[in-house]
């Protein structure tokens, strides 16, 4: 009963015929390692189907001519490796649900943005999500497309991705393969006098800065206070997606976004279904507007006002 | 008072093993039964508690390019009647504030000592009531005296408000007090309003609700009356695994409560989760209605409990490579759960084998018309779920909404799904009548994103 016997229960089960008649090469070694047909990798003999590519091994692999040559594609893979995600010609979307690059967080917007893969390169261009994607520790402005050269880093939200060029890519420029800095690893103390490389690229910090607190909403009653950080801060009923949950039912599961930038808090309803009122005036949807410490704001049915730190 | 104290006993006690729920007839099992494995050589072979099957939306998928694919996953809970149940770890969160003077109040008392009835004495209780705190009106213990439990619920009286936040923290905390892997853990939390005392606000309390969740325990939402917040209680049902009531008259209560307790009764796998291991060249794109966490070439979510003869279905969505022609595992699906038949933690195994074709007829020929019903019925309740925020926020007239549930009825009776067409129906009748259906309608919202049949 325990797991592993059930499993190769099951497995035997789906395809006893063609067991016995496996045109495996070493079918008499039954000891012996197979390997896949496909992809090479070899498998223990306990196993049916590839334990990498999935291939039926006891199955003849069809070759068809008009079978295209699989192009090496480009990679995105997260920082500890676990996931890889190979990106297909033209647009790879990327967020938080139904994508290619598919990023469950909460940081990472629904339609976040857009990895187009074309001529042999790579551009990323963010879809208008909330927290922003950046290439190599810049933050990409909206509409502009960012190349992605072998070994940058792409951040979404709080996930960093490492692209990977297809083998075969040109090179890239000397400055960018100084980018992966071997010491980065290390707790070791820098070298004195180390390497001279130009501009000390190992030093950006891979994380984003500690947003700080850039004021508060505080509702009327008292009952609830956000804190607002710097950027956008994205205000609503979706626990998933937004930065302010509010326990208000007549607020939109995306209902605002509340804005710290050059000093000065702008508010903007993103469609709300019930509005949002700034000292009782009811805003234009995607008309942001400046807000300033003691306004009134209201969002759904609850009433909050805006301190500014 | 103290006396009672002497009927805790550990939940080691070889009793805990005694065959059917509520059947007087109920024999013993034979000695040493305390023994997981003693125990598992006397229930006919030994089955294992769940089933799963994997299909892919198309047998066939096209070799030369990439392409997306749904699998419906389907989980059955053991249909054969075992006999022995697993002995409940239950607690009973109740609702003490004002509102609940009078004949709620009655009726609810009524309904806890009818659950004192139902259980036998290898089941744990434990009682909380919540008003402007929560407290501890029992704590955890085998329900050996029943009499005196039922003094200890007859002793309940009505307060001011509703802390809700706090009657969970320390419910849940009274089940954790004698948990045992042998056991099927839920609270019952029984509420007529919203919450108005201590942690008010909805993340807080449903990250409560998820903790609860990874210490393996299970909230089972009830409401009651026209006050209570149906999003926030659908919403701990749904984060929780557990089912939601919606219980409109107090007359009612006691049989909500003892449906409920079947329910328990016929759990046989539960803390169910699902992983997907893909092969190489294949990517999630979404698990519908759920969130899933992901490994290395694994997606991982959480299920809610089964039982016995019911079915759970999950939808997949995946990314398929471009792949030389011939047959493949795309995904290897894994359910891992504690089995309440076996009482171990067990797993099964499905495979999603399609084969891969340049042969563009093979692929039209290939659909599999059940996932794409299933599909339909996920989509349908996507837009159930539309349709009742548009009510709740007034954003959708009457009309519009009969009209919306109307089409969504149709289509569920065209999937077979009978129960959550009837429910959608009396919805409707409802509405006509110029009454609210949000909480009728989140509770069928549940059932059919578990894919309930």
């Amino acid at each position: 009963m325990d797991m592993d016997k059930t499993a190769i229960g099951v497995l035997e089960a789906d395809e006893p015929t063609q067991m016995m008649t496996a045109p495996v090469s070493n079918a008499t070694q039954m000891a012996m390692n197979v390997d896949c047909p496909v992809c090479r990798t070899p498998n223990p003999p306990s196993e049916t189907y590839c334990i990498d590519c999935g291939f039926l091994l006891s199955s003849e692999m069809v070759t068809v001519a008009e079978m295209p040559e699989t192009p090496s594609v480009g990679k995105l893979i997260t920082t500890d490796g676990t996931r890889e995600f190979p990106l297909n010609a033209g647009a790879n979307t990327v967020g938080r649900e139904n994508a290619d690059v598919l990023l469950v967080h909460n940081t990472v917007s629904r339609k976040h943005a857009t990895v187009t893969v074309e001529n042999g390169g790579a551009w990323v261009e963010d879809g208008g999500s909330t927290n922003g994607t950046m290439v190599a520790g810049q933050r990409i402005a909206p509409g502009e497309k960012a190349e992605l050269t072998d070994g940058c880093e792409v951040t979404f939200g709080s996930f960093v991705l490492k692209y990977e060029a297809p083998i075969g890519a040109e090179a890239e420029p000397a400055e960018q393969t100084a980018e992966e800095p071997e010491a980065q690893t290390s707790e070791l103390e820098p070298v004195e006098d180390a390497l001279d490389l130009g501009p000390a690229v190992e030093e950006m910090p891979v994380e984003e800065p500690k947003a700080s607190i850039a004021g508060r909403l505080v509702s009327k009653d008292g009952a609830l206070s956000f804190d607002l950080h710097d950027g956008t801060n994205t205000v609503g009923r979706r626990e998933d997606d937004n930065d302010v949950v509010m326990p208000d039912p007549y607020c939109s599961g995306r209902h605002a976004d509340l804005t710290f930038a050059d000093g000065k808090f702008t508010l903007t309803d993103v469609g709300s279904t019930n509005g949002t009122l700034v000292n009782g005036v009811k805003l234009e949807i995607d008309a942001p507007r400046e807000v300033q410490e003691g306004d009134e704001i209201t969002l759904g049915r609850t009433v909050f006002r805006l301190e500014v730190a | 008072m103290n006396d009672d104290r002497t009927q805790m006993i550990p939940p080691d006690d070889p009793n805990r093993t005694r065959i059917g729920g509520m059947d007087p007839n109920a024999t013993q099992m034979s000695g040493g039964a305390f023994d997981p494995n003693a125990n598992r050589t006397q229930m006919a072979g030994s089955l294992q508690a769940l089933t799963v099957e994997c299909v892919a939306e198309n047998a066939y998928a096209l070799a030369t390019s990439s392409t997306r694919q749904h699998v419906l996953v389907k989980m059955t809970g053991s249909g054969m009647a075992m006999g022995a149940r697993m002995p409940l770890n239950l607690c009973l969160i109740l609702d003490r504030s004002g509102s609940m003077e009078g004949p709620p109040m009655d009726y609810m008392k009524r309904a806890c000592s009818y659950v004192v009835d139902l259980l036998e004495p290898n089941d744990v209780l434990s009682i909380v009531a919540f008003t402007d705190q929560a407290e501890v009106v029992m704590p955890a213990r085998r329900v050996v005296n029943k009499a005196l439990i039922k003094q200890h619920i007859e002793m309940l009286q009505v307060g001011n408000t509703t802390d809700l936040y706090g009657g969970i923290q320390l419910g849940a905390n009274q089940i954790a007090s004698l948990s045992s892997p042998g056991y099927v853990n839920r609270a019952l939390l029984f509420t007529d309003g919203e919450p108005t005392a201590g942690n008010k606000d909805f993340p807080s309390i449903i990250g409560q609700v998820a903790e609860q969740k990874t210490r393996g325990i299970t909230i089972t939402a009830l409401g009651f009356g026209m006050e209570y917040n149906e999003e926030l209680l659908a919403s701990i049902a749904k984060r929780s695994g557990g089912n939601y009531y919606y219980i409109t008259r107090p007359e009612l209560i006691p049989e909500i409560f003892r449906k409920e307790l079947e329910t328990l009764m016929n759990v046989v796998a539960r803390n169910i989760k699902m992983r997907v291991h893909l092969s190489r060249w294949v990517q999630v794109r979404q698990i519908y209605n759920k969130l899933p966490t992901f490994g290395h070439r694994s997606a991982e979510v959480t299920l809610a409990d089964l039982e016995r003869g019911q079915t759970q279905t999950a939808i997949v969505e995946l990314e398929l490579g471009n792949r030389p022609a011939g047959k493949y595992r795309v995904a290897k699906v894994e359910i891992a759960y504690d089995d309440c038949v076996t009482a171990r933690s067990e797993s099964v195994i499905g495979d999603v084998v399609v084969e891969f074709t340049t042969d563009e007829s093979l692929i039209a020929g290939g659909v599999n018309p059940q996932v794409q019903r299933e599909i339909e019925v996920a989509e349908a309740s996507r837009n159930l779920e539309k349709t009742v925020m548009g009510m709740r926020t007034q954003q959708v007239s009457p009309a519009d909404a009969v009209r919306e549930l109307e089409k969504t009825k149709m289509l569920l009776v065209e999937q077979g799904k009978t129960v959550q067409a009837r429910d959608i129906q009396s919805a409707i009748d409802q509405i006509k009548q110029g009454a609210g259906a949000e909480k009728t309608l989140m509770g069928t919202i549940i059932d059919l994103d578990r894919g309930k049949s």
